[in-house]
């Protein structure tokens, strides 16, 4: 079928789909509404939360007037002269109220936690610690709510604030779904944000800012409520509770986690923390634990607040993705029995949820590496070597490794790298390519039965984009490729990546590209995500007060070339200052420190020294192979038992 | 309403936003259901970019130019979330017009990954510039073509099948 038919029927089936559809009458009013009052949800989310939670730093302080009379302009200019006045700071009684929007909570005593948990069959407490925080003189910001017309807005004054901006109006930084600006005056820092507001209406409200003798601060005639006056904090006890869900198998998925922290603090420092937070993405008002809270659509890295009986709780997504929304839509109050029942078996929580995902674990045991010391006058520290651990201690290593990683928005099914015919001597590759699959939803998206080269090959022509000088990338769905030159330039990087043309379907005749032909380094085709035998050990020496960390991992058979241009590729990308030492086959890196780095395909294992100054060259140069037994009676001395926990 | 409809040009100055959504409307529906699949998604998200167009008027030098590029990205956000689940438009048989067995040609098109998806409906659908598609999806316009003609080489397929 020729092209132009297949075209022709496409046409015909979109114009049959579009007269199917029948186009919503939609008033453009209710498209400026809908802009004037926020998304999907209608006009009442932010009155309620503005509302709801004004009632309730109402219970707090009443301003005292002030002795200023400043009209306090957004365009620099004052129009009043300011008269010094003391700034009184007597404080009423605070009087009960009962917001009317928000269902009560049970009392909670003098500095205990909020005691917030979700349905026990969907979520586990897996670490909870309880933290003391002193009392804090050092001077805040006065905090200031205000609900304009159900768009909730948030001033901050202080001072010092520095010298005061050139004259002109602020420039509003607009974010999501956020506008803010800050500026001095007259000594004084301003900082007001906005949700949900036009730029116009915001740029209203910061000119109409105006500080009052008889009630304060004012926006549009009205007064702001005060919800922390800035003196410090009166410290205490601070919570920070872990979260793991419980899959439809019963099991707990360490590798997805949720922290919530928990203190005794004013309002005003939860708007302090909501003006950061909102930083990450859109803001928007739900209900958690019968009350409206905020959350915030990190797009993954997403984050959650409350106010509550003289708590603030925050919540963030530590790794793997958690659904935080549907996290906090589940929150409830709990009693303390059920409380103190949760958080006191959360670290035999952990450990029985590494023990479940141990034993599914098919672990390989490679005590087949090579053996290395380093001669006098280093002298060894300490020792690991989990060829020595038993398959079970082996097992739990692993676990522990995997769910602290979370899940990782991206594994690497291959690594290939190609070197040019007249370069074939080279440490560092002409091109290295790398395939990830992504993840989407919960599930990565499977490429199976095909091969690296079959991948790329459906790719080609279609560059997305490229960084610096050393990187060009396609991303198609969920499928990513990247192209890593240590070589090339970027133009020609770019052209290579769109124009690449096998000399064979699986890819083992490399390609030609300007004149030029590439073989491929790697071999094996291996799959790159495949976990690799628990084959490793580490050593730390020292000498005249310097340390090297040496570690020595086994690669699949056939793996070590791709595992280290791997390594390459990520170096290539983001150090900048991959340097090959001359005559050798190791590869250093400035990280915060030195690296050096290097492979022994022959041997099926990767190394990598780590230290300061010449130490990792050093010692990469000069070590020593050994047998096993030399090697096990020499370090024998050193050797640290496995233990589950950090540093192992 | 007519095949290879074009996403309508109205002018370089745009008196008010009235006029521009009046005439934008259907067809920002039409694009967004169609890269969503689904109407109802659409219909949220073209009223959503619309209200956030409006909060800005008159900073957007060339607001349909703009439009399609955020209905773009706003419907391939929603894919994102929304990956398990996928409607058919519904299709009306229309014999005379129809001369092949459209429904499986209609689950293939639903089928493309997103960007291809999205050139086939602004190339052969809204009748856009590869220029244009390149700046809504935002990509190059050499990756168009490439888009374009890897869809239809599968869309031969799903036909002669």
């Amino acid at each position: 079928m020729s092209t132009e038919a297949v075209e022709t029927a496409m046409r015909q089936v979109l114009a049959a789909q579009a007269d199917a559809l029948t186009v919503p009458a939609v008033d453009v009013e209710s498209i400026k509404q809908r802009s004037a009052n926020g998304f999907a949800g209608g006009p009442a989310r932010f009155a309620l939360a503005a509302a709801a939670v004004l009632a309730i730093v109402a219970t707090g302080v009443a301003l005292n007037a002030r002795g200023d009379e400043n009209s306090v302009s957004t365009d620099g200019t004052t129009s009043t002269t300011s008269q010094n006045a003391s700034t009184t700071a007597e404080r009423p009684a605070p009087a009960s109220t009962t917001a009317p929007d928000v269902v009560e909570s049970e009392p909670f005593e003098l500095g205990a936690p909020a005691r917030l948990l979700p349905p026990a069959d969907r979520w586990v407490v897996v670490g909870h610690e309880t933290y003391t925080d002193p009392p804090s003189t050092r001077s805040t910001s006065d905090t200031y709510a205000y609900d304009r017309d159900g768009a909730l807005f948030i001033l901050t004054t202080s001072l010092p604030g520095g010298p005061d901006d050139q004259p002109g109006a602020p420039e509003p930084d607009v974010f999501a779904n956020r506008v803010s600006a800050y500026w001095t005056v007259d000594g004084r820092r301003f900082g007001l944000t906005g949700f949900d507001v036009t730029v116009e209406s915001f740029m209203e409200a910061a000119r109409s800012l105006v500080e009052t003798e008889d009630r304060g601060w004012m926006i549009d005639d009205a007064e702001l409520t005060l919800a922390e006056r800035g003196e410090g904090s009166p410290g205490g006890v601070r919570t920070q509770t872990v979260f793991a869900p419980v899959g439809e198998d019963g099991d707990v998925d360490l590798t997805r986690s949720i922290t919530q922290m928990s203190s005794r603090r004013s309002p005003g420092s939860m708007y302090a923390e909501l003006g950061e937070a909102s930083s990450i993405g859109i803001t928007r008002v739900i209900q958690v634990a019968g009350g409206p809270g905020f959350y915030i659509d990190g797009d993954g890295m997403d984050y959650g607040l409350r106010y509550a009986d003289d708590h603030v709780t925050s919540w963030q997504t530590d790794q793997g993705f958690p659904d935080l929304e549907a996290f906090l839509e589940a929150l409830a109050v709990v009693e303390a029995e059920r409380w103190d029942e949760a958080v006191s078996t959360a670290e035999q929580t952990q450990r029985d949820a590494l023990v479940a995902t141990a034993d599914d674990l098919d672990v390989r045991v490679t005590a087949d590496l090579p053996r290395l010391l380093l001669p006098a006058p280093w002298e060894l520290v300490r020792v690991n070597d989990a060829t020595q651990w038993s398959p079970e201690d082996q097992a739990l290593h692993i676990a522990q490794l995997e769910s602290g990683g979370g899940v990782p928005a991206s594994r690497t099914l291959w690594v290939q790298s190609f070197l040019a015919l007249d370069n074939r001597d080279a440490v560092v590759p002409d091109i290295i390519i790398t395939v990830q699959e992504r993840l989407s939803g919960n599930a990565y998206v499977r490429v199976d039965g095909r091969t690296p080269f079959d991948v790329i090959d459906g790719f080609v022509g279609e560059v997305s984009n490229a960084e610096g000088p050393t990187v060009a990338f396609i991303e198609r769905d969920s499928i990513f490729i990247e192209f890593v030159s240590g070589s090339l330039s970027p133009d020609d990087l770019i052209a290579f990546a769109e124009t690449l043309d096998l000399r064979s379907e699986d890819g083992r005749d490399g390609f030609d590209y300007d004149g030029k032909r590439f073989t491929p380094r790697a071999d094996s085709q291996t799959p790159y995500f495949e976990r690799p035998s628990i084959g490793s050990w580490s050593a730390s020496w020292a000498r005249d007060g310097s340390e090297v960390h040496v570690s020595v991992a086994a690669a699949p058979p056939g793996a070590a070339q791709a595992l280290f241009d791997g390594e390459l590729a990520w170096a290539l990308r983001s150090d900048g200052d991959l340097i090959v030492v001359p005559g050798e086959p190791f590869v250093q890196h400035n990280s915060g420190g030195s690296i050096v780095q290097w492979a022994r395909p022959d041997l099926d294992a990767v190394f990598i020294a780590f230290g300061t100054g010449d130490a990792p060259l050093d010692a990469a140069r000069n070590l020593e192979p050994v047998t096993e037994a030399a090697w096990v009676a020499a370090t024998a001395p050193y050797l640290q038992p496995f233990e589950l926990g950090p540093g192992n | 309403m007519s095949s290879g409809h074009a996403t309508p040009e109205v002018g370089q100055h745009v008196e008010s936003f009235d006029v521009f959504f009046a005439e934008v409307w259907p067809w920002a529906f039409r694009l967004a259901s169609f890269l969503t699949q689904n109407p109802a998604a659409g219909e949220e998200i073209a009223q959503d970019v619309l209200a956030t167009m409006y909060r800005r008027w008159g900073s957007t030098e060339r607001p349909e130019a703009y439009l399609r590029t955020s209905l773009t990205n706003s419907c391939r956000n929603w894919h994102r979330r929304n990956r398990t689940r996928r409607e058919k438009l519904p299709l009306v048989a229309v014999p005379d017009r129809v001369e092949f067995v459209s429904d499986h040609l209609t689950d293939a098109i639903a089928a493309l990954p997103f960007r291809q998806r999205a050139v086939i409906v602004l190339r052969y659908h809204f009748a856009l510039s590869e220029a244009e598609i390149a700046e809504a999806i935002g990509c190059r316009p050499g990756t168009v073509k490439s888009l374009a003609s890897r869809a239809i080489e599968t869309l031969r397929k799903e036909i002669e099948r």
